[in-house]
């Protein structure tokens, strides 16, 4: 049998159907103007350099009595935890009558060149932490650490875990030598002094491109090709603009954070293996005897689920529990899926560890 | 339905139908204003014509740029693959390879000629411009030369000159390293092409076994996406293209360095602050507020352990025993405020006043340790006022 069966009138019906679509879907693209996100009121309580903690505001007043502090990665915005209305990691929380902050790192520049990790994890994070206890009346805070911010959410319960009451971390990569993690694999031959001694600070185009390079025919491609399909309903378009939105939109990394991550972590796989310091301290997992929730997501190309799993066992924690999401890095914040199913998850669990 | 195994006869009503194709888009697009070009045009020119009457898309321009180079790529994918479908799977591999290679422009040129490299060279980064200006201009130069030439940078330098001539080899080498490692990485590339087409294969064969043909343009499209990843992915998981991504970033980054040098030399002749200058205020600033920040934060936490202390010998004043020795090495301050011992037979002590009650003494004390914990305080940072704008980005 012929593996090929198209009927070529049917095609050049379809070719030509694809672009009387594209022609009426740029109507609508004309109309739509730019998109807005991070829907959930919110105050700022703490500002430090560029960044900024923000509590956010609920219908009703929070009936946890601890707080949680959001720690999202350094390479993306945070405000995926708070997209839009029916996609909203943070309202949900809020409705659940969780208490939520989240750090929000701004945009380093120039000068930021020099922070590191000790800068940012004994530095932004542990003062983070100690205004976010301050404002909520509490000796020690929940901490929600994703992706990235996960990783330094486990080095700061490991360096302050006075500080720390339940740990829970989502999509953190902890393995970074998995088989399957092609990010770390492309990275391991970088010279990477001579990489950052020479762009500085690494900028946001460059990390983006090669999260795009880990399936490029889809991500530069493909996914265009199948906007086609919903160019004409508005609201599914303001959907696809807000998430083409936040990928494009990530900050630049500073050298000497950025420096570390990639020979500690990417290279030396020092939070799983021993041997992490960060300013000077040294980093063992085994110091983290918290309640811990480890999220991650089946289908993540980004963070591979076997990296996140080899959490289990690594700490010195009792009571460790996992949830392994049905999705992608993406969508365990924004399908609908993640919000019947993370949100509760985490304030069950939080319920119980009070 | 088309007889694709027809050879030329084939390939004749292939050419009939898309001619019928170009008709319907300008019928379609109500236009008169340009003829149907001799031959068999290709879908896409269809939509670069309209595109350039209606392909306006606002505020969204960026997006309406990255829809258009996509659909363009996927109309003149399908389209060849299409028509290769009668010349047999040769000729659909051959399509494959052509397009996982340079068809990677519709990716904006992510990974075809040099991948990594062209997107490290797109940046914005200081020397951008005088690498490009070099690499421009000396490659096709360099490109060409012999072994022989090529050792001449490896001769030593001598004379008033030696430094400057020693590093201009240097930048030659890093260059011809740089190009090197750049065909390196386009082999692989081409590698992937091939191993996508070859997966591409495999899932037509696949679909003719199971009797489940591709019956629509975009289900063969897909079909394409899936084998083009496969390949792709097999070569960039291997150790080979590890060793090639890491070698080619490398090599861009030395040369990027050398060029950088170039410029800060004629920078300091000029009298211009080097990024290295600044990048040496930054580092000391930096150091500078770590340094200060430390300092402060052992002051709070001595002043904390200082205010403990005393509480701690409070509550043993308070309950009438022994004054507990301080749990920490006590500090100059509070060896100060402890009671100094007296001479014996001192003036004061011959006249001794009548004693205090000790509930007042001991409010006393209380107010001074008071005092302290209110100095005692920095360690949880205050809230700044939240007037301050939100930080934009660049």
């Amino acid at each position: 049998m012929e593996p090929i069966k198209i009927d070529p009138a049917k095609a050049l019906d379809e070719a030509l159907n694809l672009q009387r679509k594209l022609a009426e879907g740029f109507r609508t693209l004309r109309e739509v103007d730019d998109v807005d996100f991070g829907v959930t009121d919110k105050e700022a309580v703490y500002r430090e350099d560029k960044l900024v903690v923000y509590r956010f505001k609920g219908d009703r007043k929070p009936t946890a009595k601890r707080p949680i502090l959001i720690v999202y990665a350094l390479v993306n915005r945070p405000y995926m935890v708070d997209l839009q209305d029916d996609r909203s990691l943070v309202r949900n929380l809020l409705a659940l009558g969780e208490d939520v902050y989240l750090i929000d790192w701004g945009y380093p520049d120039g000068a930021d060149r020099w922070l590191d990790l000790d800068d940012y994890i004994n530095g932004y994070i542990d003062r983070s932490v100690d205004a976010v206890a301050a404002h909520a009346g509490v000796d020690r805070v929940n901490l929600l650490g994703i992706c990235q911010g996960g990783a330094f959410s486990l080095c700061y319960a490991a360096l302050h875990p006075e500080k720390v009451r339940n740990l829970i971390t989502m999509v953190t990569p902890v393995d970074f030598h998995t088989p399957d993690n092609l990010l770390s694999h492309w990275t391991r031959q970088l010279d990477v002094d001579l990489f950052v001694d020479t762009l500085g600070n690494v900028p946001a185009d460059l990390m983006n491109w090669c999260y795009l390079t880990l399936k490029p025919v889809r991500l530069f491609q493909q996914k265009y090709v199948g906007l086609v399909d919903i160019l004409d309903d508005k609201t599914e378009l303001e959907n696809f603009l807000r998430m083409e939105k936040w990928i494009f939109d990530s900050p630049d990394q500073a050298g000497e954070a950025f420096r570390e991550f990639i020979r500690d972590f990417f290279q030396g796989n020092k939070l799983l293996r021993g041997g992490l310091t960060i300013g000077g301290r040294p980093v063992d997992l085994r110091m983290i005897d918290h309640p811990i929730l480890n999220i991650f997501a089946e289908q993540d190309h980004l963070v591979p689920p076997a990296a996140s799993r080899a959490l289990d066992g690594a700490t010195g924690s009792e009571d460790y529990t996992q949830l392994a999401f049905k999705g992608g890095h993406i969508g365990i914040y924004v399908s609908g899926r993640a919000q019947r199913e993370v949100p509760p998850t985490i304030h069950d669990w939080l319920a119980a560890r009070p | 339905m088309v007889d694709r195994s027809a050879g030329p006869a084939g390939s004749r009503e292939w050419e009939t139908l898309s001619r019928q194709y170009w008709d319907a888009v300008q019928q379609w697009q109500q236009a008169a204003a340009s003829a149907a070009p001799a031959g068999a045009p290709p879908w896409q020119q269809g939509l670069a014509t309209w595109s350039q009457l209606f392909g306006d898309a606002g505020a969204q321009g960026a997006l309406g740029e990255r829809l258009l180079g996509a659909v363009k790529a996927y109309l003149e994918q399908t389209q060849a693959l299409l028509a290769a479908g009668g010349a047999g799977p040769e000729a659909i591999a051959a399509q494959l390879g052509r397009f996982m290679h340079a068809g990677f422009d519709a990716t904006g040129g992510a990974l075809g000629e040099g991948g990594i490299a062209e997107a490290l060279r797109k940046l914005g980064a200081d020397g951008a411009r005088g690498f490009e200006q070099l690499a421009a201009g000396l490659a096709p130069v360099f490109g060409t030369l012999s072994a022989e030439a090529r050792a001449a940078f490896d001769r030593p330098a001598f004379g008033f000159l030696r430094e400057r001539q020693e590093h201009q080899q240097r930048v030659a080498q890093a260059l011809i390293d740089y190009q090197t490692q750049t065909r390196r990485y386009d082999a692989l590339m081409m590698r992937a092409g091939q191993l996508g087409a070859v997966r591409f294969q495999d899932k037509l064969a696949e679909r003719a076994a199971s009797e489940r043909p591709v019956e629509s343009l975009r289900a063969l499209y897909d079909l394409w996406v899936d084998a083009a990843e496969e390949g792709y992915a097999e070569v960039a998981a291997s150790m080979e293209f590890r060793e090639a991504y890491g070698a080619l970033v490398n090599a861009q980054m030395r040369l990027r360095s050398l060029l950088r040098e170039d410029v800060e030399r004629i920078s300091v002749d000029l009298g211009i602050p080097t990024r290295s200058e600044v990048d040496s205020i930054g580092r000391r600033l930096q150091e500078l507020r770590r340094e200060l920040r430390g300092s402060r934060d052992a002051g709070g936490r001595s002043l904390a352990a200082e205010v403990e202390s005393l509480r701690a010998e409070v509550a043993a004043l308070k309950a009438g025993g022994a004054v507990p020795a301080p749990a920490r090495a006590k500090t100059a301050k509070t060896e100060r405020a402890s009671p100094a011992p007296r001479a014996r037979g001192a003036k004061k002590a011959s006249a001794p006043k009548p004693r205090r009650p000790a509930k007042k003494a001991a409010g006393g004390f209380e107010a001074r340790v008071a005092q302290f914990a209110r100095t005692a305080q920095p360690a949880a940072p205050r809230a700044r006022k939240a007037a301050r704008p939100t930080d934009k980005k660049r």
